[in-house]
């Protein structure tokens, strides 16, 4: 099916791995926390450029989109998975491939004919990547004061399911945090981006730091 | 410009590859060890050099294929026309466009230059010869009765000014094709054989009190000179015939809205078809869009030959039939009579419902290989875009898209194969 096509219409673009990365990312650009620097809500569109597959012929289309010679910042943020190194090694690939310069690590701003290029992997945003997803940073950033007794009785729960019936749970961080979210009324049923939106997460914490300092210094 | 041997490749993608601030790539291979150095033997050689236009893409040279083990052949583009530089051409004042395929499809916004794109490959084709100047006019539905030279051609050059000499370079079939036409104040025509002696008075008169075109086309290392001058009598052509009876060319052809609903060659062209024996593909290629359609025949009335189909209600005439049929028909037909040529097709979504276009995808797909005919065509619709992608499945190498584009008054055409326009189109990129 054919929708509306998305024109580049900000200097800064921030390309992320999925809707719900998307939608996470938005919510947290416009968020209060975020208010004293008006250009993170204003001068920034975030992208999704589909599966990390994807990426490397979806740098090669942006490059030749309408609109594309405007921008002057250029940021890519993708899961660290099971390993941050080859997630990061496969970042400056696509980035090659499609003939930008790539930034030789995690966390650091290079010009690339004019643009600047960056890219961080979630669940660290940190010059220190750790292995994991945005499931697990939104995990450390639940806006709720009973998330670590929850969290607790979660892990209690999975455990049990686990044992049993015999499963063991490959995505354990998708699973955690859909539980923990199922089992808030506000939240049951959504996905992250939805639950970023009805305020599941805090936009305060400090985890979040490292990802606020690194968008700010690539204006 | 850097033309070289070859046409474009991807850069490789691989252990090896170094990209020099020159532009250069060497490839540098590891074939031992030097016990008594400490330190690898290093076997470093030039493999091409990158395009300045696309970073991504590259010229290779003979050591390119030598070392990645790929038949020339296969790393060859096998379109007619691999790459054309226009010139102070219409409203173009410059752009390239490289790495072309044997289905080209052109995007941009209005008035960027997409349809004069494809006047400038006519014209190139067309040798530029006087009477395709005049063409190019009924192209635009622009008929000019009076030949002067500033309703004539003075439109087809930047500005509208003949001093912007005017330039069309290329390659075709892996050689270069050129054509250039500019201002030549001083020539005065002598006429051609045949001509009455009060018209060649007449346009040397002309020519005094206005002024003349002196161009060249030139392929391969074989060049035509010739001179156009325009009298409101009409316009005249003289070359060097000698040179000019040695160029030999094949065909091309422009096709849009205005030219189908006028052109009574649609029926000649059918004709030729209908004695090669092939009307049964043009039965099969109508069948996609109608599938009630059994036959197509030409009949003369009153000593007036219409094409007609026949459908489960009888015959009809083609004209009834819808923009569709017509249109598909005429594309169809001038793809089969171009044999080794290129068939120009503006805003060739227009008259055809959306699902249909993937249709019109493959037909054009399947005869492009057929008869080695190059399609370049316009587009401004997503829908058809869409539709090529899905259409051409199988035929991914064959085909590539362009979005032109203007960057500071610069037009660019940027290039999208097969596999980025996809992902570009799946990610919602605007990339008309």
């Amino acid at each position: 099916m054919i929708r509306e096509q998305m024109a580049i219409m900000k200097k800064y673009l921030i390309l992320c791995e999925g809707v719900d990365e998307k939608r996470f990312l938005i919510e947290y650009l416009n968020s209060q926390a975020l208010l004293s620097d008006p250009r993170l809500s204003q001068e920034i569109q975030v992208m999704d450029f589909g599966g990390i597959n994807e990426l490397s012929n979806f740098l090669m289309g942006l490059r030749g989109a309408d609109g594309f010679d405007g921008v002057s910042t250029l940021m890519i943020i993708r899961d660290a998975e099971k390993d941050c190194n080859a997630a990061s090694q496969s970042v400056a690939s696509s980035l090659k491939s499609a003939g930008f310069i790539a930034p030789s690590k995690i966390s650091e701003w290079i010009d690339s004919n004019g643009i600047r290029i960056g890219f961080l992997l979630f669940p660290s945003c940190s010059l220190d990547p750790c292995n994991g997803t945005l499931e697990d940073l939104c995990l450390k950033i639940l806006n709720d004061d009973h998330s670590d007794e929850r969290m607790e009785d979660i892990e209690l729960l999975l455990d049990k399911c686990s044992k049993s019936y015999e499963e063991s749970f490959s995505k354990i961080h998708k699973n955690k945090l859909h539980a923990y979210l199922s089992t808030k009324n506000d939240f049951a049923g959504m996905k992250i981006g939805e639950a970023a939106k009805a305020g599941a997460f805090d936009w305060n914490s400090p985890v979040l730091r490292g990802l606020k300092n690194f968008i700010t210094d690539g204006f | 410009m850097y033309v070289g041997k070859f046409a474009p490749v991807q850069i490789p993608q691989q252990k090896g590859i170094v990209v020099a601030k020159t532009g250069y790539i060497y490839y540098s291979n590891v074939t031992g060890y030097d016990s008594e150095k400490k330190r690898s033997i290093d076997n470093r050689v030039i493999i091409g050099k990158a395009l300045e236009e696309n970073p991504t893409m590259m010229t290779p040279n003979d050591k390119f294929f030598d070392i990645f083990q790929i038949k020339t052949s296969e790393a060859e583009t096998n379109a007619k026309m691999s790459e054309v530089h226009i010139k102070n051409f219409r409203g173009i004042k410059s752009v390239n466009v490289l790495d072309m395929r044997p289905i080209v499809l052109l995007s941009g916004k209005n008035n960027v230059g997409k349809t004069t794109m494809l006047e400038a490959i006519f014209l190139l084709m067309a040798k530029g010869e006087a009477a395709f100047l005049q063409s190019l006019n009924y192209f635009r539905n622009r008929m000019v009765f009076n030949s002067t030279n500033t309703e004539v051609w003075e439109p087809l050059f930047y500005g509208r000014n003949p001093e912007n000499k005017l330039e069309i370079d290329s390659i075709f079939e892996g050689k270069p094709l050129s054509l250039f036409l500019e201002k030549d104040s001083s020539y005065i025509p002598n006429g051609v054989a045949g001509m009455p002696n009060d018209a060649v008075e007449q346009m040397r008169l002309f020519a005094r009190n206005s002024y003349s075109l002196k161009g060249g086309f030139s392929f391969d290392s074989k060049t035509s000179l010739l001179h156009i001058s325009s009298s409101p009598s009409g316009l005249l052509t003289e070359k060097e015939k000698q040179i000019e009876e040695s160029i030999s060319f094949p065909h091309v052809r422009f096709v849009n809205d205005a030219i189908i609903r006028s052109d009574a060659s649609v029926i000649d062209l059918f004709s030729r078809i209908e004695l090669e024996d092939k009307k049964g593909l043009i039965i099969d290629i109508l069948k996609m869009i109608d599938p009630s359609i059994v036959d197509i025949t030409n009949l003369s009335l009153n000593g007036r030959s219409s094409l007609y189909i026949r459908n489960e209600q009888g015959l009809l005439p083609i004209q009834f039939a819808g923009d569709g049929i017509n249109k598909l028909i005429y594309i169809a037909l001038c793809i089969m009579q171009t044999k080794g040529g290129i068939v120009l097709v503006d805003e060739i979504e227009s008259g055809f419902h959306y699902t249909m276009l993937s249709n019109l995808w493959r037909v054009i797909g399947d005869l492009s290989g057929q008869y080695d005919c190059q399609v370049i065509s316009t587009t401004h619709s997503i829908e058809n875009i869409n539709a090529a992608i899905n259409g051409l499945r199988g035929k991914e190498k064959d085909f590539c898209y362009y979005r032109l584009g203007k960057t500071d008054g610069e037009l660019k055409a940027h290039r999208f194969s097969y596999d980025v326009l996809k992902s570009a189109i799946k990610a919602e990129l605007e990339v008309r």
